[in-house]
Formats: structure tokens, sequence, C-alpha cells
């Protein structure tokens, strides 16, 4: 456990961030999977439905498994860094799903909404190299 | 605008009626209160040998471990929670109040979890807060109200 700081610190931040873009990118698979399904009740039917529609594969067992992959890294990145540390960088997130928005859907994103994505990326990065 | 009847003056600018607020105060406490569990309990994983290469035995380990299944289940109760106070309320008002969960984490982790919190990471997160906060404002003001009739219904009853 000699190693220098930096190479013990890059695999959880590499795995914290890995887990969040997961994470972020399940959600997107997720929607797109229950869209398909149509509108959904809390019951004992709507859970049918869902689960049937998660056992034929597709979008919606893809996002599930995302889902689960982000979870293991993001717990694994939790057992080598601060929770002060991985929690904030969440917010990346909202950056992701922006330009996504932005880029990938084309929709319209007002200036106050850049200004909010300046600042969440200004203050993540200040975040990950504390 | 329905959701803004029957509101005590104090909440009235809030925007939400006293059962969100309750069912919002409550996500974010178990949010919290689900990742320092799982901070706590997360421990158990540098053990595993082989780390990130051997996925399986990660797996294993999370599934076997109490505290990490327990801060799972706190934090899934709290987004139960949101869930509740979003059938209530529109997006557009409640999600700004998700830039307080960054701000909010910080106690625990200083106070429970004893991790320092220099200078440079208290800035982050507040320009994090603020940068949340702003992006969320954003989609309050550019979103039309979103349900037409009324709210939708979810079996809270259960």
């Amino acid at each position: 456990m000699t190693a220098a700081a930096e190479p013990t610190r890059l695999a959880p931040l590499l795995a914290v961030l890995g887990s969040i873009a997961l994470g972020a990118w399940g959600q997107v698979l997720l929607k797109q999977g229950v869209t398909r399904v149509g509108p959904l009740l809390l019951g004992a039917r709507g859970v049918g439905r869902l689960v049937a529609a998660a056992t034929r594969g597709g979008r919606l067992l893809a996002g599930l498994a995302l889902y689960g992959v982000s979870a293991v890294l993001w717990l694994f990145g939790l057992s080598r860094v601060d929770l002060s540390y991985a929690y904030p960088l969440l917010a990346l997130n909202m950056v992701l799903v922006t330009l996504g928005a932005r880029f990938v859907l084309g929709e319209r994103v007002s200036r106050l909404r850049w200004a909010g994505v300046a600042l969440i990326a200004a203050g993540i990065a200040l975040v990950a190299a504390s | 605008m329905s959701a803004r009847r029957a509101l005590p003056r104090r909440l009235a600018p809030v925007g939400l009626d006293r059962p969100a607020v309750a069912y919002l105060i409550l996500s974010m406490v178990l949010g919290v209160g689900g990742q320092v569990l799982l901070k706590l309990a997360a421990a158990d994983l540098r053990a595993v040998e082989g780390g990130l290469a051997s996925p399986l035995r990660l797996v294993g380990t999370i599934v076997t471990s109490p505290g990490l299944m327990g801060g799972l289940a706190l934090y899934a109760s709290g987004t139960f929670f949101w869930l509740l106070a979003l059938s209530r309320v529109d997006l557009g008002l409640l999600y700004p109040y998700t830039a307080l969960n960054f701000v909010l984490v910080l106690a625990p982790a200083a106070l429970v979890l004893r991790e320092r919190i220099g200078p440079a990471r208290l800035a982050g997160v507040l320009l994090i807060a603020l940068g949340v906060g702003l992006h969320a404002l954003s989609a309050r003001r550019g979103a039309a109200p979103e349900r037409p009739g009324g709210r939708v219904e979810s079996g809270r009853a259960a």
C-alpha cells in the first residue's frame, strides 16, 4: 500500500463517474421501455404488466441491468472514497441529461438552464480535485 | 393549482401542501440516511479480492451484507416517498428542493462519518447546489402545467 495517492484515487473516481453515467443511460432505457408498455397504475395488474414486459427483454431489461451495474460501481467507489466526495458528483447526472436532451433529443435548453449546468460543472471540478 | 387549496399560510409560498412537504422531507432524510448507511457498510467491499475485476464476488458480498442491503432499502424507501410527493405536486415545483440534498449530506458526512471537508469541497458543493437550483428553476419557469386532469392516481392506500 505504498502506491502514490493518485492511482489509488483514480479507480474509485472512475467507478463513481461510470456509475453515474450508466445510471443516466439506464434511466433513458427505462423511460423508453415503460413508454412502450403504456401508462401503468401501482397495483397487482400494473406490476404484472411491468414484470411481463421486463421478462420479454428489450430496453426495460437492459435499463434494469444498467441500474444494477451502476449500483455495484457506486458501492465499490463508496468503499474507497468519502461520501462527501462521491455524493456531490451525482449532480453530473443533470449535466449529462441536459446535454442528451439538447444534442440527442434536440430539445431547446434555456440560458438559465445552461447557467445551472455551468455552475454544476464548475462545482464538480472543484469537488473532484478536492 | 389544486395543490394550493387549504394551505397553511406559512407554507403557501412554497407551493406544496402539507402531505407533500412531509413526503419530501421523509424522502430527503431516508435518501441521505441510506447513503450514510451504505458508506458505513461499504467498508465490507474493501476486503473483496480483485475488486472490480471480480464482479460476481462483489455482488455476492453486497447481497449478503445486512448493512448494504439495509442502506439500499432505506434509499429505495426514500425514492418511494419522493414518488408520493410527486403524485401531489408538479415536478417543476418539487425539483428545486433536490438541491438541498447536496448540502444536507455534508452534516452526517462530517458528524457521523468524520470526513474532513476542506474549503474546495465545500465551495464545490455550494456551487453544485446553486447550479441544481438554477437548473430546476428553469424547468419550473419553462414547463406548462402538466396535469390537466388533477393528480395521477397512485396506490397510495397500500
